[in-house]
């Protein structure tokens, strides 16, 4: 080894090869679940609204 | 000498660019691969992960959401244990690396790390269809469900996986420390050690999700599992002491009972505990045979430096006697009991043992303070190991006592710890030297008569002692020297100088911490100029840190110092808290689904 060699001086470059791709695939399963949550609560309030336009009366109670 | 010692030194810097790419490229294939296989699985793309997984629940009687990742996490855990012991010896005998990847061992520290990540997610993916792995586990979404344990495996992974590029930002902002005790050492080491409880609590919900649906599982296979699964957390609570396994401890030796009275008192308390008779021992002898092994191949079969460990046997069959009273019928008061049992007999137990095998005999000056660190930690730790076999069992006390225990036995430990770093130098301190030249030419080896300052050491020192090492090879070589007057030590046996090996005189004593160097190389990248040995001379005493870490550098502001420090206390605390809470889950879910009938269950808290 050289002392000239070229080395690596951006702390974050030495940080890929272990790390980032553990953080890409929490944030993948991150991104699911937070994918699915929102579709769950988009389809709850259409069930709700579906139920409401059936029952109006039951607006009152909200 | 080895081909280590180049003409050119080894920098104090970090990697090679050419390094960080190529394992950065190979890391992303990997990677892909593995996402897509997890992907194509859960989507059902393919099926054999799904019959491998079949084909060992069939063989194990145990979901294949358990037997997958435990054979993973496995034999993960042994490549990085080796990788980790390889490492600690390369460093000890030969310095600093060239670079992350310069040193081979780190290859199987960072493929240890990596694949426990993708063990622990290997319990997440694994479930699909909506199937619930265990009572205990975690929607991730509406038809997907991972068991709890699985995700603090890969939290430990991913803990320690965070620790491998901390580490080498750390040592460019502060220069390489060469000791364990570094706070980014501590994660990669931590995250693979605290995951073997994640192996446990998995084992727990995959047994208890059997015995829901009526599966009979031999008993001995449940045994078997569990006492080399708890003889692995003792393992894994054991690698903090490498640095005194090794003779080249930079800490006060007071730290030694008590990390082994923390080890022994979670693990054989809590395998005792919560799988049966005779787990306590298994779980010893499991330690012994691993340790016993990984020694054999790093100091025979590598050449490198040789390492010792602690026996545990004796608190093994401490645990095991005390089992046999009462006690054991109230968990908590068992563990606090065995705890301090632990810390008592069984550190004057594991004193004997050092005797015999270790380089440095626990010393006369050490036992005061040294128990009154050790008694309080031993029965903590008790109570954890007690809080870990009840959360297992489903059978945990109140939340609040829970708590207090997680608590109180942090604030203990700390401060203990705190008190075990507090080290004092002396000031106006000299040692002179006589020194007598042996060996030869190429490679000079010295006897000493030295002396003291006087008053510097009492009767009964911890160490008066040479050290040298980083000479390359299977270099360290310690020497405990013997007393010839109040201020007067000689050599009892040949010490190597010159070349690569740094040699010092190095003198504990209470508080106490300090050396003397007696011979330094000179380090072109370090900017520091060759430190020769005269044939008499005298030198003053100094930190041991400036000597046995020249490395460091001490040219930071030290907020930054401050704030590298707690971000990795805050992981470290996240870590610790991830057991708390993943126990808790499963405790107090197998409480609401009501206990099963086994004896492993049946007696009062």
């Amino acid at each position: 080894m050289t002392p000239d060699q070229l080395l690596a001086h951006h702390a974050a470059l030495l940080a890929i090869p272990a790390f980032v791709p553990a953080i890409v695939v929490v944030g993948v399963v991150l991104y699911i679940a937070r994918k699915d949550r929102l579709a769950e609560r988009e389809e709850n309030e259409v069930l709700r609204r579906a139920l409401d336009s059936e029952s109006p009366e039951k607006e009152e109670d909200e | 000498m080895s081909n280590f010692v180049a003409a050119d030194p080894p920098p104090v810097g970090g990697a090679a660019l050419d390094q960080v790419i190529g394992l950065s490229v190979a890391a992303g294939v990997v990677t892909l691969i593995l996402m897509w296989i997890a992907w194509a699985h859960r989507t059902h793309r393919i099926e054999w992960f799904q019959k491998a997984g079949d084909a060992l629940s069939a063989r194990f009687q145990t979901p294949g959401w358990n037997i997958i990742p435990t054979l993973f996490v496995a034999s993960s855990l042994i490549v990085a244990l080796l990788g980790f012991l390889w490492d600690v010896s390369l460093h000890a005998g030969r310095g600093r690396d060239e670079g992350p990847l310069a040193n081979p061992a780190h290859y199987l520290i960072l493929y240890g790390l990596f694949a426990l990540f993708v063990a622990g997610m290997s319990a997440v993916v694994f479930p699909r269809d909506g199937q619930k792995p265990g009572i205990a586990s975690v929607r991730i979404t509406r038809n997907w469900y991972a068991p709890v344990s699985g995700i603090f495996i890969a939290a430990c992974g991913l803990y320690a996986l965070i620790g491998f590029p901390l580490d080498d930002v750390w040592h460019r902002l502060f220069g390489q420390d060469v000791t364990l005790w570094g706070p980014t050492h501590l994660m990669l080491i931590g995250g693979a050690g605290l995951s073997t409880a994640g192996i446990i609590m998995l084992h727990r919900e995959a047994d208890f999700a059997a015995e829901q649906k009526g599966v009979d599982r031999p008993g001995w296979l449940d045994v078997g599992t569990l006492s080399m699964a708890f003889g692995g957390l003792l393992i894994g609570l054991s690698v903090f002491q490498a640095e005194f396994d090794f003779g080249i401890a930079q800490f006060r030796f007071v730290f030694e009972p008590m990390m082994i009275a923390i080890a022994a008192g979670i693990a054989l308390i809590a395998a005792r505990l919560y799988v049966g008779p005779g787990a306590a021992l298994a779980a010893a002898i499991f330690f012994l045979l691993v340790r016993g092994i990984v020694a054999f191949l790093i100091t025979d079969f590598f050449g490198e430096a040789e390492n010792v460990f602690p026996l545990y046997l004796g608190s093994a069959v401490l645990i095991e006697l005390l089992a046999l009273s009462k006690l054991k019928d109230k968990p908590l008061w068992f563990g606090a009991v065995g705890g301090l049992a632990i810390a008592t007999v069984g550190s004057v137990i594991e004193a004997l043992w050092a005797e015999r095998v270790f380089q440095f005999p626990w010393a006369q000056d050490m036992w005061v303070e040294g128990l009154a660190m050790t008694v309080p930690v031993g029965i903590a730790a008790g109570l954890c190991g007690a809080l870990f076999a009840l959360g297992l069992q489903g059978r945990l006390p109140k939340p609040a006592i829970g708590r207090s225990i997680m608590v109180g036995s942090v604030i203990v430990t700390a401060l203990a710890v705190a008190n075990g770093l507090h080290a004092t130098v002396p000031k106006d301190a000299q040692a002179s030297f006589q020194v007598t030249e042996v060996g030869t030419q190429s490679s000079p080896e010295i006897l000493v008569d030295v002396e003291l300052t006087e008053g510097l050491v009492d009767e009964h020192p911890t160490w008066v002692q040479i050290t040298a090492w980083q000479g390359g090879g299977p270099g360290v070589v310690t020497d405990r020297l013997e007393r010839t007057g109040d201020n007067t030590w000689r050599s009892t046996k040949p010490v190597p100088i010159g070349g690569n090996w740094k040699t010092l005189l190095r003198v504990q004593d209470g508080r106490m911490l300090t050396a003397v160097p007696i011979y330094l190389p000179a380090d072109e990248a370090l900017d520091a100029e060759e430190l020769p040995t005269e044939a008499s001379f005298t030198r003053d005493f100094i930190p041991e840190i400036d000597i046995l870490q020249r490395e460091r550098n001490d040219d930071h502001p030290a907020w930054l110092w401050g704030a590298a420090n707690l971000v990795v206390l805050l992981c470290s605390l996240g870590i610790v808290m991830g057991i708390g809470v993943s126990a808790n889950r499963i405790g107090r879910a197998i409480e609401a689904e009501g206990a099963p009938t086994d004896d492993r269950s049946t007696s009062d808290v």
